[in-house]
């Protein structure tokens, strides 16, 4: 643990003139090519054959790939302490930030880093019955700062020791031709350790995990390094066991770090596959895990392999965290459909019921993901989709997989959290009447969780642009019982989505479903409804706005099975449509009078 | 040539072990500024393992240099050698 004095008083001048001293040595770097022009060339050119010369350059051999590899050790030094040295000046700042807040407070910081607050000394504060209270709490929040910042530092120390024995190796005879490479290996490393205990996992060690994720999601070379040590199987597995293990622990604080390291798993594996930055993982490595996610992953030995989970039921729980490639997305929301239909098998203690308060680890809730990480924190998919353009079309392929991925995954997904029984409320309609008490009672499954009041942001008459209605769940979830949106969309906008939608028809990721005359209509791939009709009554609400996009998602949350949620939504989808028809007067379409069957 | 070889891997030996020395004052200051530290420590160490297998490749590229010249001056005597006899035969 590196005390406060320790940061406080070091000097990293030392520190980095070492590390500029490889650098320089890596930089001007000229021994291999000395021995291969200046030695193994001459001999090769002599003329010398014969035992003695395969003896001589068998030697020579040896001696140019130990140059190589001092060259790469050289450079792996270098690496490590160059980050040693800047992550330690990093927590220096942050230690002399944190007592320059300390000190702006009127506290004081000893030589060990405790915070004192001073004495009331004037009749106010003496009389201040909260003084001592409101003095504590700042004191302590700056006792927090100041142990982050030595955190921060015991961290790089340690993993910097671990990463220059591992540069080196211990054979003094011979270099490293694999050295490790830099803190961030070093680290990235620690953690896939920690990660694969498992269950074995102390709740220390868990703290640490979390903290190196939080610390270094956003590093590529952490990211990549970590994910790329690790087996896909074998990663999903270990995070399996663990998270598990943050049931049965009955420990709110190993509960709590299992979240966090989740988040960070999520926040880290975004980083590892952003190709837009180097280093990143390499195509293989996401096969591989869409291999493993189609693959029941056992939990511990000897666990029944039918009743353990999918992978990507356990990814699931990942991939709820973070901004996503859609290189990386697109092919892992393949998947999961091809898989899905198997994975609502409850486990052996289930009893194949919906328990209300407790889901057994191996139970495959439904829980359709219509919202994008992003939007789990809080954005409606109804308000993001506001904001699309034509413009931003191409991003919508991203947007759409990362949704695939999370409602396919969804479908079921992996959920260890004991969730508390809650009475059921059930307003007696909702979104423009269009959603009755029974539609409600049905998404709810039997799964006794309540919904908040309806809430729709226009009417359908069409004198808004947008009209959007939305239920949520209560407790909040981050996806919608139910969510219903109306768009008033231009020419440009309705042929770019209706080609698009057209061409995922066409290649089976999307269905195409029959709404009536002068309507288009799909069934997405993460079971959202989107119907495209044209309405040109003279009156739209905006210029050009002559067509009308109309979307049904949701309803994940409940152990409804998703064929009955689809064609629900199949149902509410042509009442809206028939709705805002009758509103607008809409002269080119005539809507069904009963929804399509939606294939199972 | 194999005679130049010779020379020029006796100046690579000396190469390696200057050019893998350079760190070396910075280092032990590091080593010294950090004292009380993991990292301190392990530098000592990761630098003592350094200097070593520096000095093994210093070594090992050295003996080739000698070698080599031995091949070389070998190879002269033998031809020199030979020559002598077949001159003396005629």
């Amino acid at each position: 643990m590196v005390t406060y004095t320790q940061l406080q008083k070091v000097d990293l001048a030392a520190l980095s003139a070492a590390a500029g001293d490889f650098e320089k040595m890596v930089r001007s770097w000229d021994l291999s090519t000395k021995m291969q022009n200046e030695v193994i060339g001459p001999v090769q050119q002599s003329g010398w054959t014969g035992p003695s010369s395969e003896s001589a350059a068998t030697a020579l051999t040896q001696a140019r790939d130990q140059i190589r590899a001092a060259f790469e050790e050289a450079s792996a030094i270098a690496r490590t302490l160059r980050d040693a040295h800047d992550e330690f000046a990093a927590a220096k700042k942050d230690l002399q930030v944190a007592v320059q807040h300390a000190t702006e407070k009127g506290l004081t910081v000893a030589d060990d880093g405790s915070v004192h607050w001073p004495p009331a000394t004037d009749a106010a504060d003496k009389h201040d019955l909260d003084y001592a209270e409101t003095q504590r709490a700042s004191a302590q929040a700056s006792a927090q700062e100041i142990g982050k910042a030595l955190d921060r530092a015991t961290e790089a120390d340690s993993a910097a020791a671990l990463a220059l024995a591992m540069d080196t190796g211990n054979d003094t005879k011979s270099f490293n031709s694999n050295p490790l490479g830099s803190v961030a290996d070093a680290e990235a490393k620690q953690a896939a350790q920690i990660l694969s205990l498992g269950s074995a996992a102390s709740d220390t060690q868990l703290a640490q995990l979390q903290a190196l994720l939080q610390h270094h999601s956003g590093d590529p070379r952490f990211a990549t390094a970590f994910y790329g040590g690790q087996d896909p199987g074998t990663f999903l597995a270990s995070y399996g066991a663990l998270a598990q293990s943050g049931d049965f622990a009955g420990s709110p604080l190993r509960k709590d770090a299992i979240k966090g390291i989740q988040e960070g798993l999520g926040l880290t594996l975004a980083t590892a596959t952003n190709t837009g930055q180097q280093p990143h993982l390499p195509p293989d490595w996401g096969d591989r895990l869409r291999r493993a996610g189609s693959r029941h992953i056992q939990l511990a030995p000897g666990a029944d392999y039918d009743s353990s989970p999918y992978g990507y039921q356990i990814l699931g729980n990942v991939l709820k965290h973070g901004n996503y490639d859609a290189a990386f997305l697109k092919p892992i929301a393949e998947r999961p459909s091809r898989t899905r239909s198997v994975t609502r098998r409850p486990g052996p203690a289930s009893n194949g019921t919906t328990s209300t308060t407790w889901a057994p680890p191996w139970k495959a809730r439904s829980r359709a993901r219509s919202a994008t990480a992003s939007e789990s924190h809080g954005r409606s998919p109804i308000r993001r989709r506001r904001t699309e353009t034509v413009r931003r079309y191409s991003g919508r392929l991203a947007v759409a997989a990362m949704a695939t991925v999370l409602v396919l995954i969804g479908g079921g997904l992996w959920w260890w959290w004991p969730q508390p029984s809650k009475p059921a409320v059930v307003p007696a309609s909702a979104c423009w009447g269009l959603v009755t008490s029974d539609d409600l009672r049905t998404l709810m499954h039997d799964d006794g969780k309540a919904v908040k009041a309806p809430y729709s942001s226009a009417d359908l008459s069409g004198r808004s642009v947008k009209a959007e209605c939305e239920v949520e769940w209560e407790p909040g979830e981050p996806h919608h019982v139910v969510e219903i949106g109306v768009d008033q969309i231009e020419e440009d906008y309705y042929r770019a989505t209706r080609n698009h939608e057209t061409e995922l028809a066409g290649t089976g990721q999307n269905t195409v479903l029959d709404f009536g005359a002068g309507v288009d209509g799909w069934l997405q791939p993460f079971g959202s409804l989107l119907l495209l009709l044209r309405c040109d009554n003279g009156r739209p609400a905006g210029p050009g706005r002559v067509y009308r996009q109309i979307y049904v998602s949701g309803g994940g949350d409940s152990g409804l099975p998703e064929r009955e949620r689809t064609q629900l939504f199949a149902d509410v989808a042509r009442r809206t449509a028939a709705e805002v028809v009758r509103q607008e007067g809409c002269p080119d379409v005539r809507i069904a009078e009963r929804a399509p069957v939606v294939a199972g | 040539m194999i005679r130049q070889a010779g020379t020029n891997a006796g100046a690579l030996r000396e190469s390696v072990r200057t050019e893998c020395a350079q760190p070396s004052a910075h280092v032990t200051s590091a080593v010294s500024s950090l004292a009380g530290w993991n990292l301190s420590t392990a530098l000592n160490t990761a630098w003592s393992v350094w200097s070593g297998q520096a000095h093994t490749l210093g070594e090992a590229v050295g003996t080739i240099g000698k070698n080599l010249h031995t091949t070389a001056q070998n190879y002269d005597s033998t031809e020199t050698a030979i020559h002598s006899q077949f001159a003396q035969q005629r």
